[in-house]
């Protein structure tokens, strides 16, 4: 289906990823509210960040997906923030050990959130690449959309990666306080105190992003793997 | 429709802290020492007009507000609770760069 010109809105959004990465997306471009992907939305993964994203009144519903794509920008900035503040929180803490289990275990959602929004972005550009090629077309060929989510997604994957390394070594950190560490499923305790290190949602969420059934979209958006 | 666009009027706030906010200025200084990149995001919404207004080539004004201050999202009593603010604070903020900064 060909969206005709009168239809089309102008959208002009600034993407600070980093200092060296600032993109500006200028484009007279139509895009669906992210609501219309209710219905192709996974049941398992329908409560962390649905209802504010997919369900509720947002840019995400003005701006379709360039508002998924501030929001996940954004919540890379969040989880970016939380991350850098590490030796705050240890600083800061009832004790190093505290402050450390609170450092840690806060960040979870945000990090969640980086599999969160790309499975979002994914099924947004297979709805529109079946409804409407036009305009799927034009985002991916003649966009720097594609650019803009490859940086996001790159810088995110690293301090994801970053994240997962810290709590590969979460032993190593409890012998360096001289503390007890107790892990069972969704949970470590350190110093008897939790840290949230996985649950079904993000084991699931996490499955769907990488998933073949978008394969063809990552290619497209120049994502490996 | 091309639009670029005049600043025909705007209003400056000077990266002046709040004597009010001590807590909350530790948490902000912290931000600026160890994630300087991040505390970016809190100088450039200081240093944003309130008000901006512009023309497309159409003769159409546009104006657009900045909402908010740099201590809208850091409502703590404790700074350990104002770190875990920042986070919320600087997402906040940045989507206000991602409108008013394409300006």
């Amino acid at each position: 289906m060909k969206v005709s010109d009168q239809n089309k809105k102008k959208l002009v959004y600034n993407f600070y990823i980093t200092p060296d990465k600032v993109f500006l997306f200028n484009e007279d471009i139509e895009l669906f509210p992210s609501s219309s992907l209710i219905p192709h939305i996974d049941e398992s993964s329908r409560s962390f960040r649905f209802s504010t994203y997919i369900e509720g009144n947002s840019s995400t519903q003005s701006d379709g997906i360039i508002g998924l794509l501030d929001e996940y920008n954004c919540y890379f900035h969040s989880a970016k923030t939380h991350w850098e503040l590490k030796n705050a929180y240890i600083k800061n803490g009832r004790n190093q050990a505290a402050g450390y289990q609170r450092w840690l275990n806060t960040i979870y959602s945000y990090m969640t959130s980086h599999w969160k929004f790309q499975y979002f972005i994914y099924e947004y550009l297979q709805l529109l690449n079946k409804t409407d090629q036009v305009t799927y077309n034009q985002l991916i060929m003649s966009t720097n959309f594609s650019t803009i989510f490859r940086n996001i997604h790159y810088e995110f994957n690293e301090l994801y990666e970053s994240y997962e390394r810290e709590l590969g070594s979460l032993d190593k950190t409890a012998e360096k306080y001289k503390v007890s560490l107790e892990c069972n499923g969704e949970w470590c305790f350190f110093d008897n105190h939790g840290i949230h290190v996985t649950d079904a949602e993000r084991d699931m969420i996490t499955v769907l992003a990488i998933s073949p059934e978008f394969r063809d979209i990552r290619k497209d958006l120049g994502i490996k793997y | 429709m091309r639009l670029l666009l005049t600043i025909l009027t705007f209003t400056s706030n000077a990266f002046i802290f709040s004597q009010d906010n001590i807590l909350q200025n530790q948490a902000i200084q912290i931000l600026k020492q160890e994630s300087p990149d991040e505390y970016q995001v809190l100088a450039w919404h200081q240093s944003t007009p309130t008000i901006i207004e512009f023309r497309g080539n159409n003769n159409t004004t546009w104006k657009t507000y900045k909402t908010g201050t740099i201590y809208q999202y850091l409502k703590c009593n404790h700074i350990l609770d104002c770190l875990e603010d920042l986070s919320t604070n600087v997402h906040e903020l940045n989507h206000g760069i991602s409108q008013y900064r394409a300006f």
